[in-house]
């Protein structure tokens, strides 16, 4: 085949994969229907991987098709379906509206990438998943877009909508960002200065250094029965093919190809002026690079750079302090105790839920309330950085089940409307003395306004006010009330997070009986 | 007027220590709107857009309040994700009627919004307002973001001082407030002065701050052109939000006037006639700063059945 056909088919996929995946993660007018997240993630070999370690059937075997995949034509997915691999191309190509880009060239492979395999491999076998969601290509783009692209989005909306609302009666909505927690993204920051800093000087070094999935496939591409090749009766080693291959892994001195770490890219079959570079069925070589002599000085600095750059980036995140800035005319003085925090309804319990969520943000970027966000360590190390119901962002509608809908890994897993209104997330604390009712004697009743199931109730008090009162059995932990609350700093009603998700009783009370449409006028 | 004018504009009439400039009927301290022949309508025992006809034709049809050319504002209260059987929310066929009937009295642009509690455009779609006001070909606007709020100033008020007003309600001709009447677990009950607080953005404010007081701070701030209440189906417990259709009874009544004291007086005589409007705290409280009337018996009232 053609070597540009090869890439157009190339391009058309990847274009397809990176603009649905891009599109979900900052789709902040939730337009995408709920029933097209799985179908758009279901290839993608993190969560698929984590998913079938939990639910092992066809529906998470998407993995197992990217491994075939890559023992027919190596690793394609990099190039074509990884959202990460695609921007890191996109990022390469940009390169040069920002400076003169400079020709790549042949890099020894390295053993770290096995470390960071193992560090992966490690973490999935433990269900220690913080450690593969640093390290998981998707999750790093799920993060990236969701926590970065998708406010600046946003914020671009809401500037068109002021522009054209001034000028005559065109009106574009304007939408909020809700709690927007600057040490969550710290991470995503980082790996996006990572990755321009990385493609800008080595091409696709990320992809064959640090990410799991890439250093896995390359374990399976070097059998795979597709593969590009060097025509050793054809080549003058005149090195055209190599300064295009991002993945460095063109040796021109001995004419070989590292295909452990050839992304299947096909940008460099076209260069070559003498057609030398070619796809064919080729017979299993093994590359030598990894088991050669030690790796010059030089580029053991940068390893060290990169390995403290990313271990800089955790620390910097896990001493990030949440700040309250809030004033308030009388402010409340009793703290929140909150025992735990709460898990998305699906997640079952927090212990599950934390085994299974890749923190992708897929979840966030679907919730219509943004009450889903980003956590820190409210789920303590093993959770870091997956999202928690921040009922200080909002709370959560009691009709929606969109999060379990968007989860890649059915970390919170799809259920029902009815059901989900039957599933206690958590339990709501009144705590009196902060109440606006006790404290200044006037009528509040914010949290029972909220409240969808009358959990949250008022009951008489002093001179003819009313004060909340919280029958626990029919709460659903959803945080309306927590959010409605009006005191400053600290609520004077909130959830404490069920460890393991409970059930809500049903709220029962008698049909109101009055003919009210044969009574006489009152006035 | 736009956005920038109107900035500039309640500048210099702060300036001058004058708030009214240029709003038209809608502003409290202009003069009143031409003689009405009623202080209000009530209307019973017709389906919702049925009784809203009648009401409006005799308060002079709806060419009284929107002239030819002019840009109006409705407030349904749409604050809840809840379907309309549960009365959460305004009768979406009553919002469908009113958009109509004022492009039929020659508005120029009809629009909606709710500052919402759930969801906003969970609150739009399942109330049933969505569809009614685009079938109506008016225009559905977000209220959802603090980019639409204006500050302004409340100079009768004794607790509210200011607010965060929707830029909406500053920029059209005319308001028109149409909420549902229903129990209210904070202000006992939600007509049209309370449903006021879906046109501000700050309500943690108002909560910390005195709620009926600033309720009726409010109300002195400026009146709408028009209020609305749809007591079609009504909400007796449990309100504002509801939990089932089982806290809502069918009462088919409609009431419309110019004054939100009075208004609210005689939609608490239809939520329970043996209550006396003065305990609803708001009322009473707006009634003693003169932003209406609560004395049903000073007014001059059309009572219609259908």
């Amino acid at each position: 085949m053609h070597s540009s056909a090869l890439r157009y088919i190339r391009y058309i996929i990847a274009a397809f994969s990176f603009l649905t995946i891009g599109f979900l993660f900052v789709d902040y007018r939730n337009l995408t229907p709920p029933e097209l997240y799985k179908a758009f993630t279901c290839l993608q070999f993190g969560p698929s991987l984590v998913q079938f370690i939990h639910y092992a059937g066809i529906l998470s075997a998407g993995f197992i098709f990217i491994l075939i995949l890559t023992l027919l034509v190596g690793r394609f997915y990099c190039s074509a379906l990884c959202p990460l691999g695609i921007l890191q191309d996109i990022m390469i190509r940009s390169e040069k509206w920002f400076r003169k880009r400079k020709a790549l060239r042949f890099r020894k492979a390295t053993w770290w990438r096995y470390v960071f395999l193992g560090l992966a491999a490690v973490s999935l076998l433990t269900g220690f998943l913080a450690v593969f969601n640093l390290l998981d290509p998707y999750s790093n783009f799920g993060r990236m877009f969701s926590s970065l692209a998708k406010p600046l989005i946003i914020l671009a909306n809401n500037l068109a909508a002021k522009l054209l609302g001034e000028s005559g009666p065109v009106v574009i909505n304007q939408y909020p960002i809700r709690g927007f927690d600057v040490p969550t993204i710290v991470y995503p920051l980082l790996i996006l200065v990572l990755l321009v800093y990385l493609t800008w000087k080595h091409g696709r070094l990320f992809c064959n250094l640090i990410c799991p999935v890439g250093t896995l496939l390359g374990l399976f591409s070097r059998f795979s029965i597709f593969k590009i090749s060097l025509d050793k009766t054809i080549c003058n080693q005149c090195g055209k093919c190599s300064a295009k291959c991002k993945a460095n892994c063109i040796d021109i001195k001995t004419q070989e190809i590292d295909y452990s770490r050839c992304v299947m890219c096909f940008d460099c079959i076209g260069p070559c002026p003498d057609d030398g570079v070619k796809l064919g069925r080729i017979p299993i070589t093994t590359y030598k690079a990894d088991n050669q002599s030690p790796a010059d000085p030089k580029q053991a600095s940068r390893r060290k750079f990169v390995g403290s750059a990313i271990l800089l980036g955790m620390a910097g995140h896990l001493f990030a302090q949440k700040k309250n800035t809030t004033v308030f005319e009388k402010p409340t003085t009793i703290p929140e105790k909150k025992s735990g925090a709460v898990s998305p309804p699906g997640s079952r319990s927090i212990e599950e839920f934390t085994s299974k969520c890749v923190a992708c943000h897929l979840c966030v970027s679907a919730c219509p309330t943004q009450v889903l966000q980003p956590s820190m360590l409210q789920y303590g190390l093993q959770g870091f950085l997956m999202p928690h119901m921040d009922y200080h962002a909002n709370f959560c509608n009691f009709e929606c089940v969109a999060c379990g809908k968007a989860c890649p890994t059915s970390a919170i897993e799809q259920i029902t409307v009815e059901e989900k209104k039957t599933i206690q997330l958590g339990k709501t604390t009144f705590v009196k003395e902060n109440c606006v009712v006790y404290t200044y004697n006037t009528a509040c009743g914010a949290c029972s306004e909220h409240c969808p199931t009358k959990a949250v109730h008022m009951v008489p008090y002093l001179n003819g006010l009313k004060i909340p009162e919280v029958n626990q059995s029919i709460c659903v932990g959803c945080g309306a009330c927590e959010y409605a609350c009006p005191t400053k700093p600290y609520k004077a009603i909130f959830v404490n997070g069920n460890t393991v998700h409970q059930l809500a009783e049903t709220p029962k009370e008698e049909k109101i009986e009055r003919d009210a449409e044969n009574e006489e006028w009152a006035f | 007027m736009k956005r920038r004018d109107f900035i500039a504009g309640t500048a210099a009439a702060g300036l001058v220590g004058a708030s009214g400039f240029a709003f038209g009927n809608m502003n409290a301290f202009s003069p009143e709107p031409p003689a009405l022949p009623y202080d209000l309508v009530a209307v019973r025992g017709g389906e919702p857009e049925a009784m809203f006809d009648k009401a409006i034709q005799s308060m002079g049809g709806m060419q009284a309040f929107v002239k030819k050319g002019q840009k109006v504002v409705i407030k349904p209260n749409i604050g809840w994700d809840a379907p309309p059987e549960r009365a959460s929310n305004t009768n979406p066929n009553l919002v469908k009627r009113i958009v109509k009937s004022c492009f039929d009295a020659g508005a120029k642009q009809v629009y909606v919004f709710d500052n919402t509690c759930d969801n906003w455009t969970n609150c739009y779609k399942n109330s049933g307002i969505e569809k009614a006001v685009k079938d109506a070909g008016g225009t559905l606007v977000g209220g959802n973001s603090k980019g639409y709020y204006q500050q302004i100033n409340v100079l009768r008020g004794k607790r509210l001082k200011d607010a965060m007003v929707h830029e909406l309600i500053l920029e059209s001709d005319v308001f028109i407030n149409v909420p549902v009447l229903k129990n209210h677990g904070s202000a006992d009950l939600t007509i049209t002065m309370k449903n006021l607080m879906g046109i501000v953005w700050d309500r943690g404010y108002w909560h910390r701050n005195d709620l009926h007081q600033c309720i009726a701070d409010f109300a002195t701030w400026r009146k709408p052109t028009l209020n609305i209440v749809d007591a079609y189906r009504v909400m007796l417990r449990n309100g504002p939000k509801g939990v089932s259709v089982d806290d809502v009874i069918t009462m088919k009544q409609l009431l419309i006037s110019t004054d939100m004291v009075a208004i609210d007086a005689a939609a608490t005589k239809i939520w329970d006639p043996k209550k006396d409007p003065a305990t609803v705290p708001y009322i009473a409280k707006a009634h003693e700063m003169k932003a209406g009337n609560m004395n049903l018996s000073q007014l001059k009232i059309n009572r219609i059945t259908m």
